[in-house]
């Protein structure tokens, strides 16, 4: 107070002790904006520490390295009778094919080890590229053909810079002279990076440059939609019954406290579940989509039940007194009016239990979803894995290269939980009425 | 407002245990219950919520062409009464409804008795108007199509439009019956719930303080559609503006705490009732 | 005295609004009535001092204090305008301002015929001159039984205002016989052909005051009727008046 009242003054004014302590008030007020502005922009900034590590990781797994020879289809080798039967063809070998290529190539080389690292230029695969190749045009035999062969994992390091060309030999992956033989090819332009669409289509492989994530990638596809297929009617189901239908008493109180404990029990557990109920008990064949979709559904089935009973109750019950009063009965109300008025929120938390599921890993390696699977799985009961075991097990390898692809498909996970939460946002803002 | 209704319950309790103490469980009602052309009749009725009884002993019939309105204060137990006609209440978990209520001399209590058709013979419109968020046409058209009441498109577009009419709503919105019925005003909203109700034809049409959330003019034009529709409807009502019951109405019940007080022609209690608690709540004396 | 001896009433009627402002506005209105009452008890006291006693200047003070009545009267009709406008009373309290509104025009009217004893006090002893006992004391007692009769009624149908009593509003009603006893024997008397001492002018306007006075005592009945109105919710007006005296007290008695 700057001036203090004589004797005698008239009390102080209400207004006069509020306008004290205003300023004080104000600060506090900033303080905690302040406060809460920087929770957020921390928590950003290691979202996008997060990001832009996974992205500068992984960005360079998009695109391969190819290495351009001229390879001639020896018709002794592929077709030795001439008589372009397939099955011949398919078991031909082809790998002589590259070698003979390299050798022309560098013909220099002739010790058995240079022999050795020459060859390993050249990925284990494209043995299969040029059989392909061979299969779906018979007429290239005989003939020569510049060909862009797919390069090994190390070669492909090497190019892309994440080998150091300037360390001593024996503290890197790639020889002396490899790394000349690559500066050649570089120099003649016979080496090339293009698109990755080997990441894309193929399954899992041991050799970096082979593995891709389409395996993975079906696997999690099927999953999910056998997820959402067992999830969604039974969670909605459940929903309507438990907040419409049930009577309100001590069973349904302690059904709603179990589901909402369910929700946050470790996934771990519905993963072991599965494994001693769905595989021991019931014998659902082990590392299907099936047991995953199984287990999934478990653990995002309290997520739907909850997320589908807050949008009931949202429903205004005003709705529902309209229906049953023109003589509507019970379920028709359900089906006619408070279902569609709480189909964007029950969708939301579906959309939300699904994205939940994609990106589970643990219950998943109970089951056996760890297993190293090649082949792309063809259906519900095919081996599988899906893409966060993938990660997982991409992470473990040690190859350099398998480091990049571990950050790309995280990328397209990612990518596809992002897809998923923004359409469950939509949803909301496209379907959300007001009355 | 919960915990207020549950004050409310409690001080009925409290009121009932000391009239229990005194011999006395509930009040007489004063006046005549008695309609000369009933069409719904309620003996006896109590109604339970859970433990608490909401409802003591009412009697109480509604006529032929005949607008009864019930007045009382908050927590009286006029809207639960009102929600026993159609078996409104059997939506509420523990609710327990005892003695007889009669539609036409048929128990709508009676276990073999459906109480989905019953609501459609007994429509109810509500305090907050509710459409449907469906068009003007769905809305009315929802209770004639579910109940089967017509065979062909032209049947229900005749339906609709009568209804309309009745509610004094078809020139409003006859050109735009596919917009959204929550794009209408309150007062449109409300004579759409209306037309909705009276387009499954009941026979009673109940309703719980129909205007409280209008403005007086909506009100007015309400008022006035409610004394057309008596031509054609019993119509009970339930309303916290005494001159609108008093301006509505021919029957007047006065509820106090679950007891009906009093019952009499609407003129005679807002000139001369006959119970003390009617005269105070009327004249504003209560509390 | 009420129709519901379980729930007796409490001291008003008028009162007990949750609504406090309500009350006021009809105890103003009351008051306004009780006001006129009063002072209509005062100018037939001084109007019949003025004719039995001949104090002319009694019966000027009257005409000059008339005025201010009916200016109460002009405040009660603005209140009960005010009341019907912004409260819509409903039952008893409808009654009452209904009540009221004629109670108001009956005491003004009462007034009136104070003025006009008062007046044929005047017209009385205007042609004669020093006249201290015009009236012989017969005659004198005469119109003091009548004065008595009618303003003990006038009084006690306002005091039953004041606090809307059946009781009092019955003691009105009984009184009534012996009123119109008195004023029949006065007027008989005062056409009686051997009546000495008067010219025509002097004994109409002895009979204009009788009837003046007696008048009052049926405006103090009209007004005990809206008390009872008020009370009990009946318009007993052109009722007989013995069947419902019995009726009334057996009901306050049971």
């Amino acid at each position: 107070m700057n001036k203090t009242p004589a004797a005698g003054a008239p009390p102080k004014r209400a207004i006069d002790i509020v306008n004290a302590s205003l300023k004080r008030r104000y600060a506090r007020e900033r303080r905690f904006r302040f406060i809460g502005l920087s929770a957020v922009i921390l928590g950003l900034s290691f979202v996008g520490l997060l990001f832009a590590d996974i992205i500068a990781k992984g960005h360079s797994a998009f695109v391969q390295t190819y290495i351009q020879l001229p390879v001639h289809f020896e018709a002794a080798v592929l077709d030795p009778d001439g008589s372009r039967n397939p099955e011949v063809l398919a078991r031909a070998n082809y790998q002589q094919l590259i070698r003979d290529a390299l050798r022309t190539e560098f013909p220099g080389v002739t010790d058995r080890r240079e022999t050795r690292t020459l060859y390993s230029m050249i990925s284990v695969g494209a043995p299969t590229q040029l059989r392909d190749r061979v299969l779906a045009n018979p007429d290239l035999i005989g003939t020569t053909q510049d060909v862009w062969l797919l390069a090994d994992d190390d070669i492909d390091m090497l190019v892309k810079g994440h080998i150091d060309r300037g360390l001593p030999e024996n503290q890197r992956r790639v020889k002396d002279q490899a790394v000349g033989w690559v500066e050649q090819l570089e120099a003649q332009g016979r080496i090339a990076k293009r698109f990755n669409t080997i990441f894309f289509t193929n399954g899992t492989s041991r050799e970096p440059e082979l593995a891709g994530i389409a395996g993975a990638l079906m696997g999690s596809f099927y999953t999910l939609i056998l997820t959402l297929l067992f999830a969604f009617p039974i969670g909605v189901g459940a929903a309507i019954y438990l907040e419409e239908f049930a009577p309100k008493n001590r069973w349904t109180d302690l059904i709603e406290v179990n589901i909402n404990n369910l929700a946050a029990v470790p996934s771990i557990v519905f993963g072991l579940l599965g494994l001693a109920v769905f595989i021991s008990v019931f014998g659902v064949p082990r590392s299907t989509p099936l047991v995953a979709a199984l287990v999934l559904t478990l653990m995002t089935l309290p997520t739907i039940i909850i997320a589908s009973r807050a949008a009931l109750k949202s429903v205004p019950p005003s709705i529902r007194e309209a229906a049953l009063g023109v003589g509507a009965s019970p379920l028709q109300t359900q089906i006619h009016h408070v279902l569609p008025l709480a189909m964007p929120g029950m969708l939301t938390g579906t959309i939300i239990g699904m994205a939940q599921a994609l990106g589970e890993t643990a219950p998943l390696l109970m089951i056996g979803m760890i297993a190293f699977i090649v082949e792309i799985p063809s259906g519900f009961t095919s081996p599988s894995t899906v893409l966060p075991v993938q990660i997982f097990l991409w992470a473990d390898s040690p190859e350099r290269a398998f480091v990049e692809r571990t950050s790309a498909a995280i990328m397209v996970l990612l990518a596809f939980l992002i897809l998923m939460n923004l359409t469950a946002v939509l949803l909301r803002r496209r379907f959300e009425r007001r009355w | 407002m919960s915990t207020t209704l549950d004050e409310m319950t409690v001080r009925t309790r409290a009121t009932t245990s000391a009239e229990l103490a005194s011999g006395r469980e509930s009040r007489e009602t004063v006046g005549d219950v008695t309609s000369a052309n009933p069409r719904m009749v309620c003996r006896h009725v109590d109604v339970f919520y859970g433990s608490t009884q909401a409802i003591k002993d009412v009697s109480l019939d509604i006529g032929k062409n005949e607008v009864v309105s019930m007045i009382g204060p908050s927590g009286c137990g006029k809207s639960t009464f009102l929600r026993c006609l159609n078996r409104m209440n059997d939506t509420i978990d523990g609710c327990r409804v005892t003695g007889s209520i009669t539609l036409d001399g048929l128990d709508i209590y009676d276990k073999g008795l459906d109480p989905v058709p019953l609501r459609a013979q007994v429509g109810m419109v509500f305090q907050k108007p509710n459409p449907f968020p469906k068009s003007i046409y769905e809305n009315v058209a929802y209770g004639p199509r579910i109940l089967g009441l017509t065979n062909s498109k032209a049947e229900l577009d005749d339906i609709i439009e009568g209804s309309l009419r009745k509610a004094g709503l078809w020139n409003e919105v006859k050109d735009r019956l596919d917009k959204p019925g929550t794009g209408l005003s309150g007062g449109q909203q409300q004579r759409l719930c209306i037309a909705r109700t009276i387009a499954v034809s009941p026979e009673v049409i109940l309703m719980d303080e129909p205007c409280s959330a209008l403005d007086p003019i909506a009100t007015a034009i309400i008022e006035e559609l409610i004394d057309e529709l008596r031509s054609n409807y019993s119509i009970a009502i339930v309303t916290h503006s005494m001159q609108q019951a008093a301006r509505v109405s021919q029957r007047t019940a006065y509820f106090h705490l679950g007891d009906l007080i009093e019952v009499g022609e609407t003129n005679q209690i807002f000139t001369n009732p006959k119970h003390k608690l009617t005269e105070d709540y009327i004249t504003g004396r209560f509390g | 005295m009420s129709s519901l001896p379980a729930s007796p009433r409490q001291d008003d009627l008028a009162a007990g609004h949750t609504v406090r402002r309500y009350d006021r506005e009809l105890k103003t209105l009351r008051d306004i009535i009780l006001d006129m009452g009063h002072r209509v008890i005062e100018q037939v006291q001084a109007a019949v001092v003025a004719l039995i006693d001949g104090e002319e200047i009694q019966a000027y003070r009257v005409l000059d204090r008339e005025p201010r009545i009916d200016y109460l009267s002009l405040d009660a009709d603005e209140e009960i305008f005010r009341v019907i406008a912004r409260r819509q009373p409903t039952a008893v309290d409808l009654r009452i301002v209904l009540a009221l509104s004629r109670i108001a025009g009956d005491v003004e009217r009462a007034g009136d015929k104070a003025v006009r004893i008062a007046r044929q006090a005047l017209a009385l002893r205007d042609q004669v001159s020093a006249v201290d006992n015009l009236l012989d004391d017969d005659l004198q007692s005469r119109f003091r039984q009548l004065d008595h009769r009618a303003c003990c009624m006038f009084e006690r149908s306002i005091e039953a205002v004041a606090s809307f009593d059946v009781e009092r509003a019955l003691g009105v009603f009984e009184d009534e016989p012996e009123l119109f006893g008195t004023s029949d024997a006065l007027r008989a008397y005062l056409s009686r052909e051997d009546l000495k001492g008067f010219k025509p002018y002097q004994v109409v306007c002895l009979l204009t005051s009788a009837h003046a006075i007696e008048r009052i005592g049926n405006h103090a009945s009209n007004i005990a009727e809206q008390v009872i109105y008020v009370a009990e919710g009946k318009d007993i007006r052109y009722r007989n008046r013995e069947i419902l005296i019995e009726t009334l007290r057996r009901k306050a008695s049971a």
